[in-house]
């Protein structure tokens, strides 16, 4: 029997090369939780986000990862978004001449055509229908307000010429529009001023007030994203493990302390 | 010696078979030409005689290979009661309204007799002219079915003039010819949709559409004009177009390709007088064997012009594109501002784009720059948009879509953006 969410000591390399990067991590999470990973730079902690997601730069060599008793790892990547996995990208890709409405459109019907496939033997039946206008209307209207952003943000091409704040707000706009169970938030913070970091937290935190069974997986290097979103659950990851875990408490300790006191056993072995 | 004796002696591209004076005359006489225009196709014989076919020493035919195209059986399949073009024109507004206005909308059969000064005044005069090319000459010969739209000076007609134009699935030849001519401050949108109706046997012979485009804009007019082509896969598709911009006029262009087996097109737009604006679109989409092949010039004859063209292709299969561009700015036109762009989606990695910008500038205070550039689908928006739960499949199509979709956002009609963007889905199945 596997935890909801559960890492079961993962190795990954980099697609095509010798290079591993996460060395056998282990991981557990329960529906509704908020679990904080941090690390310093190089720890693995956005390829642990990307092999989640399924992304084809890396290869899990062992290990699994479960989610409601499944494998991800089985699964290609759309698959696994519709199984109920979302990635807030570190840094959300633009996607040229595709407007924000157009692609949250598209990816809310690939999950209706997907549910309808489902249910009909794999095939997509001929007569099934996307999201209503008006009720998708509304919902984007929703998650612009929840997000703070104006209703223009709609019609403009995703990612493409967005400041960094931006490009973070459209990235918890999806979420808010995609409903996912686990979502996993890979360094969010980055590149935020104050007010941002606000406004997206608030978001991220007003979405999991709506759906408490959403488990939350925040990736961060600083403590500071965690004054906003608050985890039950703190891991450390250091060269591709996680070397230490507890309570909320312990991101205070890394933030006066720092890394290396968790590093120097590492260095003396 | 035996090696560099072809290189002097080049074979033609094409061959034509027997044309004569007297076959032209009889063609004439089976489609009840006015005066005017039957000698105008002597004319147009006459000069088509003595032009060479097109051969691949010449930079225009150098990247093209014609080596299985037929064209001396297929002029020998001309006729004048086959040749013929369904053409159905969709007006914006009645024709009582618009006669009203002194708009003309008409097939060119029906300009050629009725509106005999207009047509003998800007019909191959100075625009597109026989004496252009081998196939404009050969045009010249066997025009036959097209479009004329007028609009007299200071009428502006904002809905859109619709015209379908279609070859039937057995035609072996067919010569359209549109003319526009909009009159001083006029305005009009003009949307032209060419296909084939039907799918032609696959072992259908060889077939051609040889058509001229000839656009007239007189000072302060505004035109928006956009030619859809989706021939049979048997069409061998030349054309000649070329608008001639006056003072302070301003032209849209668009063009979108996605059907013949073969397509050369001449794309040409002549700023003759100050501050004319040419934007020039294109959005074509080869596969399977396709050649598509389009050549641009943007001519800054007066100053203080502007033209901006941006040509977007996509092409998978062992399909090819080459576009071929140039910009020439002739001595005087100072403060020209001049600006082509021509990109191309790769999607296999054994079709070819070929992209040669040029500039030929001969005045000293202009503003000219250009970009070419061939790349593959990237990876990382895929991925992006599949870790959104989008299929991979879809998650292409939107990505292409995407890169067309600045140029398909300057047609001026939902109808046909959604018809293209279709098309496009389709071609990338």
């Amino acid at each position: 029997m596997s935890a909801w969410f559960e890492i079961r000591d993962l190795h990954v390399k980099v697609a095509e090369s010798d290079r591993e990067i996460i060395k056998g991590l282990n991981l557990s999470m329960n529906e509704g939780e908020i679990h904080a990973i941090m690390g310093p730079n190089g720890s693995g902690k956005s390829t642990l986000a990307y092999t989640i997601a399924g992304h084809p730069g890396y290869e899990v060599t062992e290990g699994d990862i479960l989610f409601k008793g499944q494998s991800l790892l089985e699964m290609e990547p759309d698959e696994r978004s519709r199984f109920g996995v979302f990635l807030a990208f570190q840094y959300p890709v633009a996607i040229s001449g595709v407007t924000v409405a157009n692609f949250l459109r598209t990816a809310i019907n690939a999950r209706i055509k997907a549910e309808a496939a489902a249910k009909n033997g794999g095939v997509v039946p001929h007569d099934v229908k996307g999201i209503p206008i008006p009720v998708f209307t509304k919902q984007l209207r929703e998650a612009l307000q929840l997000l703070k952003v104006d209703q223009s943000f709609a019609g403009r091409y995703l990612n493409d010429g967005f400041s960094g704040g931006e490009k973070k707000r459209a990235e918890i706009l999806q979420m808010a529009m995609l409903k996912p169970e686990l979502a996993i938030l890979d360094e969010t913070d980055s590149g935020l001023d104050i007010d941002a970091l606000r406004i997206v937290s608030e978001g991220v935190n007003t979405l999991h007030d709506q759906n408490p069974k959403m488990g939350v997986l925040v990736i961060t290097h600083y403590q500071r994203l965690l004054n906003y979103i608050k985890p039950q659950y703190v891991h450390v990851m250091i060269d591709g493990r996680i070397v230490e875990s507890g309570g909320p408490e312990l991101a205070l300790h890394l933030e006066e302390k720092g890394y290396d006191w968790l590093k120097e056993p590492e260095a003396t072995q | 010696m035996s090696l560099l004796a072809p290189m002097l002696k080049p074979a033609p591209v094409v061959k034509a078979g027997e044309l004569s004076r007297e076959l032209v005359q009889a063609y004439s006489a089976a489609l009840g030409d006015p005066e005017w225009l039957a000698d105008r196709r002597l004319e147009a014989f006459r000069v088509f005689r003595d032009t060479p076919a097109p051969n691949r020493h010449d930079e225009l035919w150098r990247r093209v290979d014609l080596s299985l195209f037929k064209l001396d059986q297929i002029l020998a399949a001309v006729d004048p009661v086959t040749n013929g073009l369904s053409i159905d024109l969709r007006p914006p507004l009645s024709a009582e309204t618009l006669q009203a206005q002194g708009v003309i909308f008409t097939t060119f059969e029906d300009a050629a007799r009725r509106h005999t000064e207009l047509m003998r005044r800007y019909f191959m005069t100075e625009c597109v002219k026989v004496t252009d090319t081998y196939f404009a000459a050969l045009h010249g010969v066997f025009v036959h079915g097209g479009v004329v739209l007028y609009v007299p000076a200071g009428v502006k007609i904002e809905a859109p003039f619709r015209v379908f134009t279609r070859m039937r699935a057995d035609q072996r030849t067919a010569f359209g010819h549109t003319l526009v001519v909009l009159e001083e401050g006029a305005q009009a949108i003009l949307i032209e949709d060419y296909a084939t109706d039907g799918v032609p046997a696959p072992d259908a012979p060889q077939a051609m559409y040889n058509g001229a485009v000839e656009i007239i804009l007189h000072k302060g007019a505004q035109l928006d004009y956009v030619s859809i082509q989706d021939w049979a896969r048997n069409v061998y598709n030349f054309t000649t177009e070329r608008a001639r911009v006056r003072e302070g006029a301003t032209l849209h262009w668009v063009i979108g390709g996605l059907g013949s087996k073969f397509t050369k097109s001449l794309i040409e737009a002549d700023l003759i007088e100050p501050h004319g604006t040419a934007l020039l679109s294109g959005v074509y989409f080869a596969d399977t064997r396709q050649q598509l092949h389009y050549d641009t010039q943007q001519n800054h004859i007066a100053p203080a012009c502007k033209s901006d063209l941006l040509y977007k292709a996509a092409l998978r299969d062992e399909a090819r594109t080459v576009w071929r561009g140039n910009i020439r700015v002739f001595p005087g036109a100072q403060k020209t501002d001049a600006y082509q762009a021509n990109r191309n989606l790769q999607l296999s990695k054994h079709s070819r784009a070929d992209s040669i910008p040029g500039l030929e500038i001969e005045a000293d205070d202009v503003r000219c720059t250009h970009g070419s550039t061939v790349g593959t689908l990237e990876e990382e928006p895929i991925f992006y948009l599949r870790s959104r739960g989008i299929p991979c499949n879809e998650a292409r199509r939107l990505v292409i879509e995407g890169f067309f979709a600045p140029v398909i956002e300057r047609i001026p009609l939902e109808e046909t953006r959604e018809r293209l963007l279709a098309e496009i889905a389709k071609k990338i199945g």
